[in-house]
């Protein structure tokens, strides 16, 4: 029965880290194309303005 | 045909004024045996060597690889690869006359190993020399095919040294596993089995049609 | 926040995103409730039921890789280059449905046969595909972003593909007594077995297309992000 659940618990994660991974690297790279600067989001449309 | 046999004659014209692939190839070869020999010495007085045929393809294997790794060099080097590519000759034709050329040199290096190899494991080839030639150089073709093709792909990317024996070992599989069992059958009955004969026969047809229809697409600039 | 269009068939690619999503969560909880209620092995007791996900998963890898060698093909046809990014990864998915399937393999023939693994036909000829996939990420990641790496590439994974007929033959010629049973004819699943097979095919199914188009977006995303700090536009407009 150890066998069985560690071979289905196994599985479940493992595509559901590598489903994570992707999600969160499709996340960083939309940041960083709508234009927002390093570890900075939301706001109107996602911009800030850096002060002049 | 004229640019086969051009591509054929200059690249076995090169080889055999520098000899540099086929040296490194032959004392690469030799050191395998050597090492295969410590690490996996034959057992004193024993009578049946035979099951140690596989041994030998693994040098055999190992020695084509680190040849295969030079087939493009010297066009790497002037930037000859350009011209090859941008010639307007069938691209199967080039990489006719590039295996073709690999052939000798290769079948050369594989008798002096497996001279080598006889004497270390004491192995005597010579009753069953023209089924064992014949193996040898059915499983060379094989090499030759593939190995020319692969040795394209990985010539202009980095870590190409690393590359190739990673992509091309694998597939060598069915070839190295038909002659080493090939080679064994033979040595313990003295006769050509025949459906190892017809595995070889297949991969060689497959790895050159497979090369020869592939070869435009990884030379292409 | 503003709408951003990643690849131009934005649409059809959300729409497929969220179909297989879907059927994923739909089809999961399902799955998982009649391997519950599945009976239990006669022979192997309740170790069996792994029957219902290792397959599958060896199903969901060559599916991979053959979607890989189909899309290479085309691309080499095509030379278009969402035709690579969809090889890459079908590749990438199949390579790790294909290590799931070999993480649940050895746990079945632990509890099963008592032993982690054998050296027999299927397993070694499985390892050996892992391998020239592997590599084939490897000659990938080795010639990142460059067209000769997408052309290496395919031409790489078609003749991986082409090799696994040969390695069968080849490792028969070695001998190799099989303790892994051969495919599953009909009759061979008794009742309350067939519905969780099925359904983990499925499931499987859905899994692969989910996550390979969500690489498959990614690789755009990625590709636009190199034009943009390229100097270009990300995406033609």
């Amino acid at each position: 029965m150890a066998y069985l659940i560690a071979a289905y618990a196994v599985s479940l994660l493992g595509a559901a880290a590598y489903a994570a991974s992707l999600i969160a690297q499709r996340r960083r790279i939309l940041r960083e194309l709508s234009g927002a600067p390093e570890g900075v989001s939301g706001g109107a449309g996602g911009k800030f303005q850096r002060r002049a | 045909m004229r640019a086969l046999l051009a591509v054929l004659w200059k690249d076995l014209l090169t080889e055999w004024r520098s000899r540099e692939r086929l040296s490194a190839m032959g004392v690469f070869a030799l050191v395998v045996v050597v090492i295969l020999y410590l690490a996996a010495p034959p057992p004193p007085g024993a009578e049946t060597p035979q099951a140690r045929a596989g041994l030998l393809w693994i040098a055999y294997a190992f020695a084509a690889v680190l040849g295969l790794n030079r087939t493009f060099a010297l066009e790497l080097e002037n930037q000859a690869i350009s011209g090859l590519a941008l010639a307007s000759v069938e691209r199967g034709l080039l990489f006719l006359g590039k295996a073709l050329a690999c052939f000798p040199p290769l079948a050369l290096v594989w008798a002096g190993a497996a001279l080598a190899f006889g004497l270390a494991f004491g192995v005597d080839f010579r009753p069953v020399l023209g089924g064992f030639a014949l193996v040898a150089g059915l499983g060379a073709l094989g090499v030759c095919g593939i190995g020319t093709l692969f040795a394209a792909m990985a010539v202009r990317s980095s870590h190409r040294e690393i590359l190739l024996p990673l992509l091309l070992l694998p597939l060598l599989a069915p070839l190295l596993l038909g002659c080493a069992r090939a080679t064994d059958a033979l040595l313990e009955s003295g006769a050509l089995p025949w459906p190892e004969l017809q595995l070889l026969l297949v991969t060689d047809g497959v790895f050159w049609i497979v090369s020869y229809l592939g070869f435009g697409a990884v030379l292409d600039e | 926040m503003q709408a951003i269009h990643p690849l131009p068939q934005n649409d059809a690619l959300r729409r497929a995103l969220g179909i297989s999503g879907a059927a994923l969560l739909a089809l999961l909880p399902l799955w998982l409730w009649l391997i519950w209620r599945a009976p239990a092995d006669v022979q192997q007791g309740a170790i069996q039921k792994i029957l219902y996900l290792h397959p599958p998963l060896a199903f969901g890898a060559y599916l991979g890789f053959a979607c890989t060698a189909l899309c290479g093909a085309l691309y080499l046809w095509r030379r278009a280059e969402h035709w690579d990014r969809a090889a890459r990864a079908s590749a990438e998915v199949g390579v790790l449905l294909c290590t799931l399937m070999l993480l649940t393999g050895p746990i079945w023939a632990k509890g099963a046969w008592g032993r982690w693994w054998t050296w027999d036909l299927r397993l070694t000829l499985t390892l050996l595909l892992y391998l020239v996939y592997l590599s084939y990420l490897l000659l990938r990641a080795f010639n990142e972003g460059s067209e000769r790496g997408a052309r290496a590439g395919a031409v790489h994974s078609i003749a991986g593909l082409l090799v696994i007929p040969l390695n069968y033959f080849a490792i028969d010629l070695a001998g190799g007594r099989s303790m892994h049973p051969e495919n599953l004819g009909r009759g061979s699943l008794d009742t309350g077995m067939g519905w969780p097979f099925l359904l983990g095919n499925l499931v499987v199914l859905a899994c692969f297309a989910h996550l390979a188009l969500r690489r498959f977006e990614l690789a755009g995303l990625q590709a636009a992000l190199a034009r943009r700090r390229a100097g270009e536009a990300p995406w033609p407009t």
